[in-house]
């Protein structure tokens, strides 16, 4: 989502109408961090952006049926570009992906925690900053995160990748292939001390939930994310390759729908020729598959220098590509990898 | 008066034993009893008590009490027997009951009478018999029996010896009532489907009235205290006639606490038994987080001994999240002091449903109804986590896909500073969202 939609998005939150004032008790964390206790008043509920900071002025009636007012400062005081690498191993099938971390200059605050899903893989991770993947419970799959660790642990600051600040060593090695996930990166930020919890049933408690929802930035990476069976199945790649695409690439609007769509009919084709185990016809889908990646970003076989800020925009020749340049290196190498693995089947 | 007058010449001395015989030669007006409610008739004292009168239909004295009857039979006596020095009822009582099956019957069964044809029917009738004292001016005592006679309803058969308590003559009926559709709920759901259905030989019952009640039971769904203000399930229904499948369908509405609620039908116009079932309200699955090396689980209390019931995927997360913290914390060089590890306080009753902490029913402690959420200490109190290590929690509460929530309690508008915690979401909105 591009920084204009989520402000776009946020002032749709801000500007849903919420109850009429109502005299009643509360108290008001004030911005030194001080509370000013058993106020009388009338509140009104609502979040404010307080423009000067950057954070928001959030009132609310608490479960007790007292006021508060706090201070929520958000995660998203950053400013990240996040850029993929992946390659497999020669030997051992193994898919290693990398990732480069930047905090624009812009930012206000440093970056200090990434979340995203993965089919499977094992993290490593800068130093000071530790990586996870663990079972999510709820979503298939691991839930992968990278947040940063102070070295004095007992008196931590928020902490993290600085402003202006660049860091590469957040990897994942896995035997799946890659497709596109988002990955939401968060901001260090002050805890906001809620003062007793806010009804999330009232306007004002949705509202919280929208803006808590909301609380980071969201980029897209290149993740594990498409399973190779063993087996090798051509065929069951290429299907969830295609749903993939279907329904995860096009609702992140990395690729025009209809172009998905052609995309679509040919891994069908592709995969249905598999599972008759004509190969030759599969391998000639497949080169007429990248064939129409290629066509709109060339050098995506090119390596990349990890330098360009936003590889995205980088389309030779195109003005405005029917796929996103990261997904269309993503849908390329699974499918060369497909090509490779059947060439070696066919030798 | 209707009812013909039952001739009874047996001596007045005999009276229990001789209630079958009584109830073979008592007379009734068929067309009139088929018509009859099974409520209750006057009591009668028929003619042959009348000496001047050998007119068997008619009615020496009726009332509605058999001393009501009794008096009034004095004075009718007293009106065309000027012999008879009936003066003063002084006691009635009632010696038992007496009952014939219905039939075609045309014989004379008193032969004194000239009793007319009985009408052909297929009812029962009870007969409640009775005696009264009643003092002649001779002071010699008179019993004059007393009848009250009570038709069945349709279908239904008199008691050998009904109860003198409930001359309804239904005790023995053959109805019966069910209730179907129980199961459980959530709380502050509705349960749809309850059924409660009266048959009489197997065979549906329509327009039979029934009667539901519902009742919590006392100390169930995890909560050990008082009873008292503890809200109660809702019918949609409370009382109504079955429709003409026999069957009456009704619904349960649950309140906002976990626990058992027993729902007993009855039939109102007729004795069908009674049939209970039971609800039961809460969230199913919930699970306890049993103890641990990794945490510690504070915060049970009589009244409340179960705290720590979460969802499976919940504990899951808690679990990790609290072996993730006490395992990064003993990994540090140096080491810290004392063995850190997260204080789990409240999550949710065995059933999930409002969590009374003041044990008023009511909810303050919002959010643990469902076994999403946990509370965990933060405060000063020991083993809580350390203002230090708060950002670290928090992180890795993400990385267990929780939501950490640092609640400083306010009552009142003023902060409980030492109250303060970590409400932790481990569902994510889901948890939030519970009955009032």
């Amino acid at each position: 989502m591009s920084k204009l939609m989520r402000i776009t998005a946020l002032f749709a939150i801000l500007s849903v109408g919420t109850a009429e004032a109502e005299v009643g008790i509360g108290a008001i964390e004030n911005p030194d961090g001080t509370y000013t206790e058993e106020i009388i008043q009338d509140w009104q509920e609502g979040i404010t952006p307080d423009v000067s900071t950057g954070d928001y002025i959030i009132t609310y009636k608490s479960e007790d049926g007292s006021f508060a007012q706090v201070i929520f400062e958000p995660a998203t005081k950053i400013d990240p570009i996040l850029k993929s690498k992946f390659k497999a191993e020669r030997n051992t099938g193994v898919v290693s992906y990398e990732y480069k971390l930047k905090n624009g200059s812009k930012a206000k605050r440093p970056i200090n925690q990434l979340i995203t899903y993965v089919s499977t893989g094992s993290p490593t991770h800068p130093s000071e900053w530790h990586g996870l993947a663990i079972p999510d419970g709820v979503i298939p799959g691991l839930r992968l995160s990278w947040f940063h660790v102070g070295k004095d642990i007992f008196n931590e600051k928020p902490g993290g990748l600085l402003p202006g600040r660049n860091l590469r060593g957040f990897a994942i090695e896995s035997h799946d292939l890659p497709g596109i996930a988002i990955v939401e990166i968060y901001g260090a930020r002050r805890t906001t001390a809620w003062l007793g919890l806010y009804d999330v049933a009232s306007t004002v408690g949705q509202q919280i939930e929208d803006l808590k929802k909301r609380d980071f930035i969201p980029l897209p990476a290149a993740v594990p994310k498409i399973p190779v069976p063993a087996p090798f199945d051509a065929a069951a790649i290429l299907n969830s390759l295609n749903k993939h695409l279907d329904e995860d690439l096009v609702a992140m609007k990395l690729t025009d729908p209809v172009f998905a769509g052609q995309l679509g009919r040919l891994l069908g084709s592709a995969a249905e020729a598999a599972r008759r185990g004509d190969t030759e016809n599969v391998r000639r889908l497949i080169k007429d598959l990248r064939h129409h990646i290629k066509k709109e970003h060339e050098d995506i076989d090119e390596e990349e220098d990890g330098d360009k800020d936003d590889e995205r925009e980088s389309g030779k020749g195109k003005t405005s590509p029917l796929i996103d340049k990261l997904a269309a290196r993503v849908l390329d190498f699974d499918l060369k990898y497909i090509d490779k693995r059947l060439k070696k089947q066919d030798d | 008066m209707t009812i013909i007058p039952m001739i009874a010449r047996k001596p007045a001395s005999v009276y229990f034993l001789g209630v079958l015989i009584f109830a073979t030669i008592i007379l009734v007006s068929i067309p009139v009893l088929a018509r009859a409610s099974p409520a209750v008739k006057p009591w009668v004292i028929p003619s042959t008590m009348c000496k001047a009168n050998n007119n068997c239909t008619e009615v020496c004295g009726v009332g509605n009490t058999m001393t009501e009857a009794a008096q009034n039979y004095i004075q009718n006596a007293n009106s065309f027997d000027t012999s008879s020095g009936l003066t003063e009822v002084f006691g009635c009582g009632t010696p038992g009951w007496g009952y014939f099956l219905g039939g075609r019957r045309n014989d004379d069964i008193s032969g004194k009478c000239g009793l007319p044809v009985l009408q052909p029917y297929d009812k029962s009738v009870a007969v409640r018999i009775g005696l009264c004292d009643i003092r002649r001016s001779s002071g010699h005592l008179f019993q004059p029996q007393v009848y009250q006679v009570v038709q069945c309803p349709p279908g239904s058969v008199p008691l050998p010896l009904p109860s003198p308590d409930n001359p309804s003559c239904s005790g023995a009926e053959t109805y019966s009532i069910t209730l179907s559709g129980f199961g459980s709920t959530e709380p502050g759901a509705i349960l749809n489907g309850l059924r409660v259905k009266v048959s009489k030989d197997n065979r549906p019952a329509p327009g039979v009235q029934v009667q539901m009640t519902v009742d919590a039971i006392a100390r169930s769904g995890g909560h050990g205290h008082h009873d008292a203000g503890r809200p109660k399930g809702a019918l949609s229904i409370y009382t109504g006639a079955t429709g003409t499948d026999g069957a009456l369908a009704f619904t349960f509405t649950a309140p906002a606490p976990a626990g058992d609620h027993v729902i007993t039908a009855r039939c109102v116009d007729r004795d069908c038994g009674q049939a209970t079932g039971t609800v039961e309200v809460g969230i199913k699955g919930l699970v306890p987080l049993n103890a641990s090396p990794e945490y510690e689980l504070i915060g049970t209390t009589n009244s409340h001994p179960g705290n720590h019931y979460l969802s499976d995927t919940a504990l899951y997360r808690v679990t990790i999240l609290a072996a993730l913290y006490r395992g990064y914390l003993q990994r540090i060089q140096p080491p810290p002091a004392e063995d850190l590890k997260l204080h789990l306080n409240d999550a949710s009753l065995e059933r999930g449903g409002v969590f009374d902490i003041r044990d008023t029913w009511t909810r303050p402690h919002a959010e643990h109804c469902k076994g999403t959420a946990i509370d965990v200490r933060a405060n000063d109190a020991p083993g809580a986590i350390p203002g230090g290590l708060r950002n670290l929690f928090e992180k890795y509460a993400h990385v267990v896909g929780a939501d950490p929530y640092w609640d400083i309690p306010f009552v009142k508008g003023k902060r409980r500073w030492e109250l303060r915690h970590y409400h932790v979401r481990l569902l994510g909105q889901e948890s939030s969202t519970c009955p009032n």
